[in-house]
């Protein structure tokens, strides 16, 4: 259950080796006696054991087009609001019966974004509240609600980086991805 | 694996001289308007040029760390009439000092000793004095692995701030934060950093492929609890920085977010969602145990707890009345009651370390500060105004507040005192946000 991050001993050695200045100490609470001690490099992600490039396969790049062009793949919302508006829920229908009607999405995955205009953690909040009211609303409509998996990015992942009502505005979203 | 430990050590050989505890010099820091205190610091003497230099880097960190307080105005080199080598043989001519109006003057030396170690090591001989009363106010020897030299100044630093504020300073102290950099995607690489509180000893501890957001100390300061999406999921983990070795907290199904240690550094509050979708509530895990504890129970949003220094209470961030505001509950959970009243929206509460106020994030008229209120919700006060202003952290002796100030497409991490004043940008070679200030490590 609680997995440890492995690094690869091998990884360790050579970032070890490299490293020159970097160093962060360990203190002793005791005012007259304080050691201090290189430590080794962090995670070396790049061989870690979580990888995050996902292979997407033709087919499924087919798949994903035909469902942009039928239906879409996202619904905006109000400022500090999870609410679907009805534009939104009509959006969500199209796609319910495009997931229910298509033989080829396996799964989705339902992102949950936000504007700039709020802090990071109560941001990260509010996106998981959006991506689970539209997971919601897709299951109303019949889709198996064990296909579905919600995500909050908050307002890490802007899609348009401008500082201006229009950009806010496209920012708070959820975005539909197929697996 | 061969671990590289260099056990090297500061050791205070001695604290010669008494604190004088009648001496003219003082600081108030909770006046605003005070001027800042002049204070001559004189290069510290060496023999060989190798120890002048350092001598004198020395003296320039301490120099940099007092007058970035906005409590110290160090006087100009240019303008001692005392010699340095007079300094040196006969210590400090007072009626000199006097003449160039400083209250306080700091002289000492510097060794550099190659014992056939792999390292040099390092003695300073520092000692403070009151210009007026002819006083020693405070004086140390510290020795240490030379490459150490940078926090045996800060330690310096920390002791002239503490001989004449009363306080505990915060120069020995580190920052984590998030590094930000283009990465060709659109949005920003993120990176996972600590560097000491004047920028010095840089480093990044994750290489930006990952999403990593809201790194926090532990109160030891040898660990760090931050939050990534490495399995391509929000999850939490526990970084060691001494071995490095990291793992992952718990690994609960939906948003895992906002970690916090408790004061004793034994368990961790954090906001999930797992078996409550769309609802994010605040947890508390035992570290020892790893059981979870629920502490919130509203359909409204709960985040961004944090703990009271006594571990008693936890101010967090609901949206239960409506909008967001700050709420104060037991560690337990009970006895919940709303802190804020005020207009706009309050976010991301702080406990102040000295435990009577708690800093917040405000919303208001499009607007966002960085603000403090009394946990009896009163003597609210706003400290920064701008665009966007986030992630207050405190500085351990609670008189400064570190936070993220976004500015275009530019976020970078300021700090600004408990008075309103002395608003400053920390040097840092990228963007950088999410600031989070260490213990005193001493």
């Amino acid at each position: 259950m609680f997995k440890k991050a492995l690094v690869s001993v091998a990884s360790v050695m050579v970032l070890a080796a490299c490293a020159t200045s970097p160093t962060a100490h360990s203190y002793k609470n005791d005012y007259d006696y304080v050691t201090q001690e290189d430590i080794r490099p962090m995670v070396d992600e790049s061989k870690g054991v979580y990888s995050s490039d996902v292979v997407v396969s033709d087919k499924t790049k087919a798949v994903r087009k035909d469902f942009m062009n039928a239906v879409g793949d996202r619904v905006m919302f109000d400022f500090d609001s999870a609410n679907l508006s009805a534009d939104a829920q009509k959006v969500l229908t199209g796609i319910a019966n495009y997931i229910l009607q298509s033989g080829e999405v396996d799964g989705i995955t339902v992102e949950g974004h936000c504007d700039e205009r709020g802090t990071r953690e109560y941001n990260l909040a509010l996106g998981d509240r959006r991506a689970v009211a539209v997971k919601r609303f897709l299951v109303g409509l019949g889709v198996d609600a064990a296909k579905i998996n919600t995500i909050s990015y908050g307002k890490e992942r802007p899609v348009d980086n401008g500082h201006n009502e229009r950009a806010w505005a496209k920012n708070r979203r959820s975005v539909i991805v197929l697996n | 694996m061969k671990k590289i430990i260099l056990s090297v050590f500061v050791c205070l050989v001695s604290a010669f001289g008494l604190q004088n505890a009648n001496a003219l010099v003082r600081i108030d820091l909770t006046d605003a308007n005070a001027n800042p205190l002049p204070i001559a610091l004189a290069n510290l003497a060496g023999t060989s040029e190798e120890e002048k230099a350092m001598g004198k880097q020395i003296k320039d960190l301490i120099r940099n760390n007092l007058k970035n307080t906005g409590l110290f105005r160090p006087i100009d080199d240019k303008a001692f009439l005392q010699s340095e080598e007079s300094l040196q043989k006969q210590g400090p001519v007072f009626s000199q000092w006097r003449l160039i109006d400083t209250q306080a003057v700091m002289v000492g030396s510097v060794e550099i000793i190659d014992d056939g170690s792999a390292d040099k090591k390092l003695r300073v001989v520092y000692r403070l004095f009151d210009v007026y009363s002819e006083e020693q106010i405070t004086g140390r020897v510290y020795t240490a692995t030379l490459k150490f030299w940078r926090h045996v100044a800060h330690r310096i630093s920390d002791d002239i701030y503490k001989s004449l504020t009363g306080e505990e300073g915060y120069f020995a102290t580190r920052i984590v934060f998030i590094a930000e950099e283009p990465s060709g995607r659109g949005y920003k690489a993120k990176k996972l950093c600590v560097m000491d509180q004047d920028g010095g000893n840089y480093q990044c501890l994750t290489n930006g492929r990952h999403l990593v957001l809201t790194p926090r100390f532990s109160p030891t300061a040898q660990k760090v609890i931050y939050m990534s999406y490495e399995s391509n999921q929000p999850r939490l983990y526990l970084l060691s920085l001494v071995s490095g070795e990291q793992e992952i907290l718990g690994d609960f199904e939906g948003l895992n977010s906002s970690p916090r240690f408790s004061p004793d550094g034994n368990s961790v509050a954090m906001t999930l969602t797992m078996g409550h979708a769309g609802n994010p509530e605040i947890y508390s895990m035992d570290l020892r145990t790893r059981k979870l504890r629920r502490l919130t129970i509203h359909r409204g949003i709960d985040t961004s707890p944090s703990f009271s220094p006594d571990g008693k209470s936890i101010v967090f961030n609901s949206d239960r009345a409506g909008k967001p505001a700050l709420y104060i509950m037991d560690k337990d959970g009970n006895n919940v009651r709303r802190l804020t009243y005020g207009d706009g929206k309050y976010y991301a509460p702080v406990w102040s370390p000295r435990g009577d106020l708690i800093a917040f994030v405000k919303q208001l008229n499009g607007r966002f500060s960085i603000g403090v209120i009394d946990p009896q919700g009163e003597e609210e006060r706003l400290l920064t105004d701008s665009y966007m202003d986030e992630s207050p952290s405190w500085s351990p002796n609670g008189r400064v507040i570190i936070f993220a100030r976004q500015k275009g497409d530019s976020t970078r991490v300021h700090t600004i005192d408990l008075t309103g004043y002395n608003e400053r940008q920390l040097p840092t070679p990228t963007d950088a946000t999410d600031p989070s200030w260490s213990p005193l490590l001493q």
